[in-house]
């Protein structure tokens, strides 16, 4: 008598192998400077008549300051007022997604027009950390060496150049995972009271995936988008309001199905002779690095 | 009577051309070198194996401007990213233009990849180290002498000594970090070799009074053994 095995039944009752109904995401950098708070919003462009709005800086509040007169009746003549600006330009970024009919009809939820939507939140996100590491290269002082890995020495000549300028606390530093690493090897070696404070789960919870930890005051961001030029990473540690952002929302989207976040919006467009659903997300939105003088790269091995 | 025939059609040979998804090894727009007349750093030509009277030299840094709309100041319209170069230029920023790549060609490189064409630097390649899986190669001697000679050919202008004496003063902190520990041997060895770049970075050397090879030392003609 012959028993009925699992091979047996294959032809015709099982399966050599199926998929599991959970779906899981792949391995990817889901940080988010956006919420992070290290950028500074700096406002829509809806109804300014231009996609470029100049950030614009006056010298006052401290920044001359008043000067002992000759003598009582002496003539003060007028002190120059210093300005600058810089240019935060809106631009659209876009993806799309299309799915059919019967691919969302077979399956079970996983991947279906409104997932795709959901998605599109991580995928703004990672818009905004690669505008954010690209506008760090912008930035026109330096530490470390091309070729060699980032110390705790680094770290400090970086902290020490935002202190030599006056740049005012809170202090944040965008760095690659490499970069990270290289600094928390570099502080095992370091005696005293250093201290590399890590993110907790609670933190982690608050922050969200990317923030790295506290190391000397300094809040830490691990993020896979810094920019590599000359075999080295170029990362960057700044005082708040070096870097800002603006946006731009599309108000009235005529003839089709729009939901729209805070800074993005996704569209639904129908094909139906085709049975496809075309799932757009769309964002206008433009960084920059508005204040050089408040910020300090970190060019360290790759 | 004319016979057609089509031509040769494989796919085989674009694949093979073309490489996977690079992630973040490879940029998605062109760029443009841009120097910083402030960042300087100073070089161990010895490390990289490159013979010079000098040791120690000053070279600049140089980064990437990407060619990306919506980030330091690139719109989209007709000539956005000469408006951001110019306007970085005006800052005081130094161009590199495309002209002044390694031996006169373009330091930007196309790449085919399977997420469209991504852009690289001259000195950077990719080997394969897996199923696909590729993994960037720098060629940093290439890259040390490409801006030795961009300050030879005077492209980029020397710096002034004030803008040097800011990178001598961090080494002279490390020194001055790292001498508490001096007792221990491995930081004795890193403060040795501190200082004695400390010494090569206050001689403020160039490229320019540094070209000439170190002369080889041998016994001289007519010495007896």
């Amino acid at each position: 008598m012959s028993a009925i095995l699992h091979s047996n039944l294959e032809t015709d009752l099982r399966m050599a192998s199926a998929l599991a109904a959970n779906l899981r995401v792949l391995l990817a950098d889901r940080a988010s400077l956006r919420t992070s708070g290290c950028i500074q919003y700096a406002g829509s462009v809806n109804g300014a008549l231009t996609d470029t709005l100049a950030e614009r800086f006056a010298g006052l509040d401290g920044y001359d300051a008043m000067t002992a007169t000759a003598a009582e009746d002496t003539d003060v003549s007028a002190t120059a007022l210093t300005d600058s600006s810089a240019n935060i330009v809106v631009a659209r970024h876009a993806i799309r997604r299309d799915i059919s009919d019967l691919a969302t009809l077979t399956g079970n939820g996983g991947i279906s027009p409104q997932r795709l939507a959901q998605s599109m939140v991580g995928e703004y996100d990672a818009l905004f950390n690669a505008l954010v590491c690209t506008a760090l290269t912008g930035i026109s002082t330096d530490v470390g060496s091309t070729g060699v890995d980032f110390s705790v020495s680094d770290f400090y000549d970086a902290l020490f150049t935002l202190e030599l300028a006056n740049v005012p606390p809170a202090y944040h530093a965008i760095l690659h995972p490499r970069q990270i690493a290289d600094l928390q090897e570099s502080a095992r070696a370091e005696g005293g009271a250093v201290q590399y404070m890590p993110a907790t789960a609670e933190l982690l919870t608050i922050r969200g995936q990317g923030y790295s930890g506290n190391f000397l005051g300094v809040d830490l961001y691990k993020i896979s988008a810094v920019t590599s030029s000359g075999g080295d990473r170029h990362g960057g540690m700044f005082g708040t309001g070096a870097f800002m952002y603006r946006t731009g929302m599309v108000e009235n989207i005529i003839g089709s199905t729009v939901i729209r976040a805070d800074e993005f919006a996704v569209e639904f467009q129908r094909d139906a002779s085709k049975a496809i659903t075309e799932v757009v997300g769309h964002a206008y939105v433009g960084v920059a690095l508005v204040e050089d003088s408040r910020a300090v790269g970190i060019v360290t091995d790759a | 009577m004319a016979i057609y025939t089509g031509e040769t059609y494989d796919t085989r040979t674009h694949r093979v051309d073309q490489l996977p998804n690079l992630g973040n090894d490879a940029d998605p727009q062109p760029f443009t070198y841009l120097h910083s007349p402030a960042s300087w750093e100073c070089v161990d030509l010895a490390e990289h194996g490159i013979e010079a009277p000098e040791r120690y030299e000053w070279t600049p840094r140089l980064k990437k401007f990407a060619h990306r709309v919506g980030v330091n100041g690139v719109d989209m319209r007709a000539g956005g990213v000469g408006r951001a170069i110019g306007a970085m230029r005006e800052a005081g920023w130094v161009v590199v233009d495309l002209e002044h790549g390694p031996n006169g060609a373009s330091y930007v490189r196309a790449l085919k990849t399977s997420r469209g064409v991504r852009y690289c630097d001259a000195f950077t390649s990719f080997v394969k180290v897996g199923p696909n899986r590729y993994a960037p190669r720098f060629d940093r001697l290439g890259y040390l002498q490409w801006r030795r000679e961009l300050v030879r050919s005077g492209v980029l202008p020397l710096p002034a000594p004030e803008i040097l004496e800011g990178a001598i003063d961090t080494v002279k902190n490390q020194i001055n970090r790292l001498e508490m520990r001096a007792h221990l041997p491995h930081v004795a060895e890193k403060v040795e070799a501190l200082r004695a770049k400390l010494a090569g970075m206050q001689r403020h050397k160039f490229a320019t009074d540094n070209n000439q090879a170190a002369p080889k030392r041998g016994r001289s003609r007519g010495e007896s053994a």
